[in-house]
């Protein structure tokens, strides 16, 4: 088995990007992706001979390119003895893609990969995208014609977790204004004006308890990873991370089981934990920054727990006095989360591994958090019923 | 036996299919029944209804008429909803625990100043114009189970 790294992030800011139908000239997803690989490989000095494998988050049905890996192989004249395709798996499909970029790599198969992928969906209204969304995060028969929203589900679990441990709305919601401060921090971020509790209380309702801001906005970006053999990374002459362990779980459950259990204990992200702090020697302690997949407020504190970097019915407590802000104990979504970094859906793991890789080379400028040389990131599929989890380090 | 049917509007925003092995529920649902399956070999019930056992992946299942009484685990109110649904927004969805101990997610066709978790719920026919679905309303006074 060879050691993987993480070389290279390069990305678009994440936001509204899309075409509308209309437009008299397009932005089109080739042009995006292809000027984030240049860029990836340049800051990752190495040749573009050198890479030997292509892993593609799958575009959105909105795409218009299909056959997309194969496709940008041939547009970017690519000869790879390795995998060129692409993956998809909902709110995990960026995490699938970089896991298989690291085993192209861990097998032998090259010394160079790509994790790479676009996100177009902006300009397709949010009640329209639904109408195709409520058939991946539910039943189709059984549960979606009840109604049941993506968000839905991540709604009933602050509900559930408000009368659990008695947390109150504006606690949970502190997970935006926190992910906003760091996002004003970030010139990637989609939202980066000022914010306050005010705002979040007053925005539209969109899943009670949950407001806009609490809640993912619909955005659009392009990234590629860099990801290289022990070897080449040296030879680089660039700061680079090494991968220090791997998780994940699948509960054998989507959205809820089918018999009473603990919905909010988020189990498979617990699981997911434990076997990247067991694989890596690492543990939650020793993690200085987590990026964590969490679409809405709630779900930070959630997962957050389950990884044990929050204590188990304290998280949104601990969150609200800065435990997870920038300065705090464990600054968590330094990115600014997807509330505010934003949330490309099917690239936000890889979005979430680019922070990590600034902020433990050193780059992350005014959000840096100080010393920091162990990283965590996690993400998930349903309503965390599987979570993928990765440990990296400062090389 | 579904003691509350419940009148709807229109035709259903998101019709279910319906297979040769789930006619069976719909059919039921029809009648007023609401049913799911039992494995014939481990005795686990399961919802949705499925042909083969989740627990043991034993292909012998039976039908079971089921309760249809619980109560409520978690739910939300949903503002803004995908354009097929916008129409009957704002609407409450749930997480039901039945007395079967088993896990249902379903409207809740219950006013949102109402909602609370451990509210009695009973299973409802939703009778929309082009055919039914199922949804709970509140149990009230003495029809509410301990």
């Amino acid at each position: 088995m060879h050691e993987v790294t993480l070389l290279a992030a390069s990305a678009i800011p994440v936001g509204k990007i899309q075409s509308r139908p209309e437009a008299p000239t397009q932005v089109v997803e080739h042009e995006l992706l292809s000027d984030v690989v240049s860029q990836a490989l340049s800051q990752a000095n190495v040749d573009k001979a050198l890479v030997g494998a292509m892993v593609f988050s799958e575009p959105h049905i909105y795409t218009r390119q299909k056959y997309f890996a194969t496709f940008m192989a041939g547009y970017l004249g690519m000869k790879c003895t390795g995998a060129v395709m692409e993956i998809l798996g909902n709110g995990m499909t960026g995490g699938l893609v970089f896991d298989r970029a690291a085993d192209e790599i861990r097998l032998g198969r090259t010394e160079v990969a790509l994790a790479l992928g676009v996100n177009l969906e902006t300009a397709i209204p949010a009640t329209e995208h639904m109408n195709y969304t409520i058939r991946a995060t539910g039943d189709v028969d059984f549960q979606s014609p009840a109604g049941f929203t993506p968000i839905s589900w991540y709604a009933m679990d602050a509900v559930r977790y408000m009368h659990e441990t008695g947390a109150t709305r504006e606690q949970i919601s502190s997970v935006a204004l926190k992910n906003r401060k760091h996002a004003i921090l970030n010139p990637l971020a989609q939202f980066r004006k000022p914010m306050t509790m005010e705002d979040v209380l007053a925005a539209k309702p969109i899943v009670h308890p949950l407001s806009l801001l609490d809640v993912p906005p619909r955005s659009d970006g392009a990234i590629c990873l860099v990801l290289a053999s022990r070897r080449v990374a040296e030879q680089s002459g660039q700061p680079f991370l090494v991968l220090r362990g791997r998780g994940s779980y699948h509960e054998g459950v989507h959205q809820i089981a089918d018999e009473p259990a603990d919905m909010i204990a988020f189990n498979a992200a617990q699981r997911a934990g434990q076997a990247v702090y067991s694989d890596s020697g690492f543990t939650p302690d020793k993690v200085d920054v987590a990026e964590l997949y969490a679409p809405c407020t709630i779900v930070e504190i959630l997962v957050a727990e389950a990884l044990g970097l929050l204590e188990k019915g304290k998280g949104a407590a601990q969150t609200e006095r800065g435990d997870t802000t920038l300065g705090g104990r464990i600054p968590i979504n330094t990115s600014g989360g997807c509330q505010s970094r934003g949330h490309p859906a099917r690239l936000t793991p890889l979005y979430n591994a680019l922070e990590l890789h600034q902020q433990l080379t050193s780059q992350a400028g005014e959000r840096q958090v100080e010393g920091a040389r162990v990283g965590l990131m996690c993400c998930e599929l349903g309503n965390y019923n599987a979570a993928l989890t990765h440990i990296l380090e400062a090389a | 036996m579904i003691e509350h049917l419940f009148p709807m509007n229109g035709d259903r925003p998101y019709p279910p299919r319906t297979t040769d092995f789930t006619q069976t529920f719909w059919d039921g649902l029809a009648e007023r029944q609401f049913m799911t399956t039992s494995c014939m070999d481990c005795g686990k019930k399961t919802f949705p209804p499925k042909p083969i056992c989740p627990a043991c992946l034993g292909a012998k299942v039976e039908w079971v008429e089921l309760a249809g009484k619980g109560r409520i685990y978690s739910f939300t109110i949903i503002h803004a909803a995908p354009s097929i649904f916008a129409h009957e927004t704002p609407y409450a969805v749930g997480i039901v625990d039945t007395l079967e101990g088993l896990r249902v997610a379903a409207r809740l066709l219950i006013s949102p100043g109402r909602l609370r978790i451990a509210m009695p719920v009973s299973v409802a026919r939703m009778d929309y114009d082009d055919g039914a679905y199922f949804g709970f309303v509140e149990m009230k006074g003495d029809n509410a189970h301990e």
